[in-house]
């Protein structure tokens, strides 16, 4: 496995590791009306472009946005349905989005021929993105993310031509950086995509999807990995440590069906629309995308 | 997206949670998947009219919430088939490596008619994540055989090898040997054109080996 290219991180390790957000204000002075997060399914939506697809969700100031992609490109789209369109995202494929302290980062990849450049991108007012890792030797895509006070963690798969996961590959933010990182004891999840990770101070988990369903797998450094616990007939696209656990969202494989639960604690519908897909969970809010546009619904 | 709980009248069932279950399910794809789809079951009912209608299809996902095709409401995982008949076909119980022939050469018709219809048919010798159902996706359509796909490559091996004993390395390389019993497979079928390059050829004579497959007969 080739290195990585390393540039300095935007987010310094002061603003990734500061307080104090600024993403919030500057959307606010912006187009985006981002005063008024959804706070139920029936108040999320607005006048706004739809999007085609979106992914992940991430909190900066009080209000939640996702990234969506529409006939415009990548918007980055609040929570109550208004969008901003961004730059620096030009022909990338973003998988997944989560908010750190002093920014934002995603994590996809590029288009390169008939291949794709495994990539993260950061940003510190979810706007105005730049490519901080691409990982040029390798031919992937880097599909589920993890921010931590400290410290970041996407996890993602080598491809095959015919676009099938072959390999494991986990990529690390740690002193300022980003790096390849080692990954011991997911090699029964290398044809699996990763489509969801979480971290908090004592380790890190990881969903990862087959055939029949998630498979989640903990770690207390993110590199040595143990297998856990799964769910059947269940795709997990966010995982969230809470007090109360390990909370998820996802879609049920056998239909579409909005998911909810708790690792270890069963699984329940979430009342919003059946083709909703799951795209994140903060605090007591999930959030949907439905008919192009954003949906939160208390879980 | 569009919903969906049958393919052109076919039901569309899910039994990874329930085995046998025939409660309907609401699957959604994109609205030029679901017409490819069409296209599929359709190639299916006819060549395989000697078993009787399509009585049920049963899939593992269409639009799974992860990266890729699923992701974008444009891939099918195809479990087992059943017609009216009685016959089954199971990737589900990994048809493709059965003891017996006649279910080998079944699942083979079957993946021959995934592959008139979709570029990328991932299946039981493509590699483990893949045992237990085919994938079909739209991806780098139109279809044809390209000898550096692994997919197809592993594919006409076991061709080859379930149909007229080559007795090849189902190992996705494709050397002289496997070049060797491509040709003899064409020349027996029938086939004219170049497969590689030309969409239709390697349609018709995916249609040619459901046939014999179906039938349960060498070519
Ligand atoms: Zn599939």
């Amino acid at each position: 496995m080739s290195s990585p290219q390393q540039p300095r991180s935007r987010l310094t390790r002061r603003t990734f590791v500061g307080a104090v957000t600024t993403i919030g204000a500057a959307v606010a002075t912006g187009a985006v009306t981002a005063t008024n997060a959804a706070a139920s399914t029936s108040a999320s939506a607005s006048a706004a472009a739809k999007v085609d697809t979106a992914v992940g969700v991430a909190r900066f100031g009080s209000s939640v946005y996702t990234l969506g992609r529409g006939s415009q490109g990548w918007v980055l789209v609040a929570a109550n349905g208004s969008s901003r369109p961004t730059t620096g995202l030009d022909g990338a494929d973003v998988l997944d989005l989560a908010g750190g302290p002093g920014g934002a980062i995603a994590v996809g990849a590029v288009a390169d021929g008939d291949r794709s450049i495994p990539t993260v991108w950061e940003s510190r007012d979810g706007l105005d993105w730049q490519a901080m890792t691409s990982l040029s030797g390798l031919d992937g895509h880097l599909t589920a993310l993890a921010v931590r006070e400290h410290d970041a963690l996407a996890m993602g798969s080598l491809l095959t031509l015919e676009r099938a996961p072959r390999q494991r590959i986990a990529v690390r933010y740690k002193d300022n950086r980003w790096e390849v990182s080692p990954v011991n004891g997911l090699e029964h999840t290398d044809e699996w995509t990763a489509t969801a990770a979480a971290g908090d101070p004592g380790g890190w988990i990881v969903s990862t999807v087959d055939s029949a369903g998630s498979v989640l797998a903990t770690s207390p450094d993110g590199v040595t990995w143990t297998a856990s616990s799964g769910l059947v007939d269940t795709s997990i696209r966010s995982l969230a440590v809470t007090g109360a656990g390990v909370r998820w969202v996802g879609n049920a494989m056998g239909g579409s069906g909005a998911l909810t639960g708790v690792v270890g604690a069963g699984r329940r519908p979430v009342p919003v629309a059946g083709e909703a897909r799951a795209l994140g969970v903060i605090g007591d809010q999930s959030y949907w995308l439905a008919g192009g546009r954003i949906v939160s619904a208390t879980v | 997206m569009i919903s969906f709980s049958t393919i052109d009248g076919t039901p569309v069932y899910y039994w990874r949670s329930n085995r046998g279950n025939t409660t309907p399910r609401t699957w959604y794809v994109t609205q030029a998947f679901y017409d490819r789809l069409v296209l599929w079951v359709r190639d299916l009912r006819s060549l395989s009219s000697g078993y009787g209608s399509v009585s049920y299809l049963v899939s593992a996902g269409f639009y799974v919430n992860k990266a890729g095709q699923h992701g974008a409401g444009t891939a099918m995982d195809l479990d087992h088939v059943r017609w009216s008949g009685g016959t089954t076909c199971s990737p589900l119980d990994q048809a493709h490596a059965s003891g017996t022939q006649s279910i080998r050469r079944r699942y083979i018709a079957v993946d021959a008619v995934c592959r008139r219809r979709f570029r990328y048919a991932l299946d039981g010798w493509y590699n483990s994540a893949h045992a237990d159902h085919i994938h079909s996706d739209f991806g780098d359509l139109p279809p044809r055989c390209v000898k550096g796909s692994s997919s197809d490559c592993k594919f006409v091996q076991a061709m080859c090898n379930n149909f007229m004993n080559s007795g090849l390395a189902v190992d996705g390389i494709w050397g002289p040997l496997t070049t060797s019993a491509f040709n003899t497979a064409k020349s027996r079928l029938a086939v004219t054109g170049d497969p590689h390059t030309t969409s239709s050829v390697w349609m018709s004579m995916m249609s040619k080996v459901a046939q014999h497959g179906f039938a349960n007969t060498a070519f």
